[in-house]
């Protein structure tokens, strides 16, 4: 048993504080899950509710991030592959962050506090939440373990939380502190920042993969096809190139209105062009070499030349595109948002918040200070990750 | 004549991307859900009327036909009224295009001297480490978002430090007629430099892989063992030979500067096209919207056009070989 990596060290200790910090929440959640799980094949219609569903993505992937930073203690990994450098494997804490925010968090995001003594806090003041949970007995005869998952889900879901600044003068209250400070109607801008994160995130990796499936499609097929519909594909890539992407993102926005799922689609549907003429240029490359030859000459079909020889050879241009398109699309996103065109208040992403903050400049610098800092990391590693790709491949 | 055999190619395949430009903005019109009639008159409307709007504006014919007419129209700088402002599109975008051309073009000043200022180092100090580091400090700022850089700005210079005015155009109690051109600049200064700067870092990191390219040609070993000073060097060899493909670099630029000015213009309430089309967009204007959006795409093709014609005026090889 050798120790190594003091990063995965201090990444567990910090991970074991959060999880006594958190007991009640993450345990709930896990009762949640493990309850519903085994309802499942019972009454599978009355399981399903969309606002557990974060909580029990969260339980998973904390338990799974638990396991990996334990194996990673007692197993340091040969030379790894995947994380070439500190920008990728700064994005992969941030996705965890993503997915297990609901733990994260020391006060549920949209949770307002009170408003005479949390309003406009600056980062680093103390405060302290109560939460009351009013137990309601389940009706009628049900089973221990119908018992259980309705208590925890009720935990979950109904209990109610009220935020004020400053000690706790009785002992009910739990001490926080407003790490990033505090916005206009008392909610605490660190928690916001971090459920966020998933919202800009998911939208980002969302909006890429469609984007990055257009953009293959387009590549590959004007790569492969003949001369006619080569330039035919290309001429309608220049096009879209020629419109400023924002305004014709805001151009569709303003007429399908104003949604996350239009804002995906929207996104996707504006940011294939790049993609679509590097992996053309690839493809017409590839498509002259030898080993592409020598499976036309076996008679090979067009599709078997395309998902086994080509394929494989522009993945790593693919992953390299991606992680460019993903910045992109998050920077896009950030920028709609901003303007009051992308996510809608109150679900918080860093672009509405920036853009909320704009009207506290004066009197809180922190509310448009923190947000933006996370995002202009997020861009900066994605381009960081690109260049230890480059030099890797 | 090649030059004007190129410059006529190069504009006559620019009309086929303004058509489809206008293709585009006339079905993106088309998307929504009924008519302009249905979101702008009462639901209660009593069918007749209805009826004679629909015949009075065009719109009981059948889309190909609606598509044409819009075309002509289109073509000859007419794309209807504006709801909100009662006036043609035209006249209200031709109103504030004055003041974002004036922020762009600012920004475009700013943004070649910074640019060319940043990729100094790359002369200077090859191969040091200070070169490494402002190199590395260019890529993080070319990634940053650029209303975040305004705010930071704003934070800093208007409210941190008092220096700069925080919004508008001319200070307020003064109009246009009356405003100095030092008032004028002293607020442009912010909105400026905040569209400007990602987009420096983006020049310069351009010019420096250039310049990197232009240092190791034998004409400047040359120069070298001729004995001319650096600063000559710099200025009479590389920066002419590093500079010449800059110049498409400018033409795509104006794009992108376009783009930044949407949000620096809210961020700086700049009476412009970027606040006119969030504006039109709030009020559902719909005609402004599709207006903005085909002025934007227009200015952009223009610009690649014009940087097109200047790199072949500047470097004969471009249409020598053909």
């Amino acid at each position: 048993m050798k120790l190594r990596s003091w990063k995965t060290i201090a990444l567990l200790i910090l991970f074991l504080l959060i999880s006594v910090y958190q007991w009640s929440l993450i345990s709930a959640s896990m009762i949640s899950l493990v309850t519903s799980a085994v309802l499942l094949p019972v009454n599978p219609a009355r399981i399903w509710s969309v606002d557990l569903i974060e909580f029990w993505v969260a339980s998973i992937t904390w338990l799974m991030t638990g396991f990996f930073l334990l194996r990673r203690i007692f197993r340091p990994p040969g030379p790894s592959r995947i994380l070439v450098n500190g920008a990728a494997i700064f994005l992969c804490l941030l996705g965890v962050v993503a997915l297990t925010s609901p733990f994260l968090v020391p006060v549920p995001p949209n949770v307002q506090g009170d408003l005479i003594t949390t309003r406009l806090l600056p980062p680093l003041s103390p405060g302290y939440i109560i939460e009351t949970l009013e137990t309601t007995e389940p009706v009628g005869n049900v089973s221990s373990i119908e018992r259980k998952r309705q208590q925890a889900n009720a935990f979950l879901l109904q209990r109610s939380i009220i935020v004020r600044g400053g000690k706790p003068e009785t002992d009910d209250g739990r001490s926080i502190v407003f790490l990033f400070g505090t916005d206009d109607t008392g909610r605490d801008v660190f928690s916001r920042i971090i459920s966020g994160t998933r919202v800009s995130l998911a939208i980002g990796v969302a909006a890429t993969v469609g984007a990055m499936l257009i953009g293959t499609f387009f590549g590959f097929a004007a790569g492969y096809s003949n001369r006619f519909v080569d330039s035919l594909l290309m001429r309608i890539t220049d096009l879209f190139l020629s419109i400023p992407s924002l305004f014709l993102v805001i151009g569709i926005v303003a007429f399908l209105g104003q949604s996350i799922s239009t804002l995906i689609i929207v996104l996707a549907t504006t940011g294939w062009m790049g993609i679509a003429r590097m992996v053309r240029a690839e493809v017409k490359k590839l498509r002259e070499r030898e080993f592409v030859l020598v499976a036309k000459m076996f008679n090979r079909s067009s599709t078997t030349i395309i998902l086994r020889h080509i394929l494989p050879n522009v993945k790593l241009l693919l992953i390299t595109a991606a992680v460019l398109q993903f910045g992109n699309a998050v920077l896009a996103e950030a920028s709609l948002s901003f303007l009051g065109l992308g996510v809608q208040p109150p679900t918080a992403s860093w672009g509405n918040m920036l853009g909320q903050s704009l009207g506290y400049l004066r009197t809180g610098w922190w509310l448009g200070v923190f947000p933006g800092l996370l995002l202009a990391c997020v861009l900066i590693a994605a381009h960081y990750a690109i260049e230890g790709r480059e030099n890797a491949a | 004549m090649p030059l004007l055999k190129y410059s006529v190619r190069r504009l006559v395949e620019a009309i086929p991307l303004l058509l489809g430009l206008a293709t585009i903005v006339f079905f993106l019109s088309r998307l929504l859900p009924g008519d302009a009639t249905t979101v702008f008159l009462s639901p209660n409307i009593s069918p007749s009327i209805l009826e004679q709007l629909k015949s009075q504006f065009g719109l009981d014919r059948p889309v190909g036909e609606q598509y044409i007419r819009w075309m002509g129209s289109a073509l000859t700088g007419d794309f209807g009224y504006s709801f909100s402002y009662n006036q043609p599109v035209m006249s209200v975008i031709g109103s504030v295009f004055p003041n974002t051309l004036m922020l762009g073009m600012g920004a475009l000043v700013v943004e070649i001297g910074l640019g060319i200022l940043l990729a100094l180092p790359v002369f200077l100090w090859e191969g040091k480490k200070v070169e490494a580091v402002i190199a590395n400090l260019t890529l993080a700022v070319y990634t940053l978002p650029s209303f975040w850089i305004g705010m930071l700005l704003l934070l800093v210079f208007s409210y941190g430090l008092g220096l700069l005015p925080s919004s508008q155009m001319y200070s307020s109690g003064t109009s246009a007629s009356e405003g100095s051109v030092f008032d004028l600049l002293k607020h442009l200064a912010l909105p400026a430099l905040t569209a400007a700067i990602p987009a420096a870092a983006g020049f310069a990191r351009y010019l420096r892989s250039n310049v990197k390219m232009v240092m190791n040609q034998d004409y400047v070993l040359m120069a070298r063992s001729m004995g001319l000073s650096n600063k000559r060097i710099f200025r009479s060899y590389i920066l002419p030979n590093a500079a010449a493909p800059m110049v498409s670099l400018i033409g795509i630029e104006i794009g992108m500067l376009l783009t930044g000015v949407l949000v620096t213009e809210t961020l700086f309430a700049w009476p412009g096209m970027g606040r006119l089309t969030i504006a039109a967009i709030s009020s559902r204007d719909y005609p402004l919207i599709l207006g903005c959006t085909l002025v934007a795409g227009v200015v952009v093709i223009i610009g690649n056009l014009l940087a097109d014609l200047v790199n072949a005026l500047i470097d004969p090889r471009i249409w020598n070989t053909e």
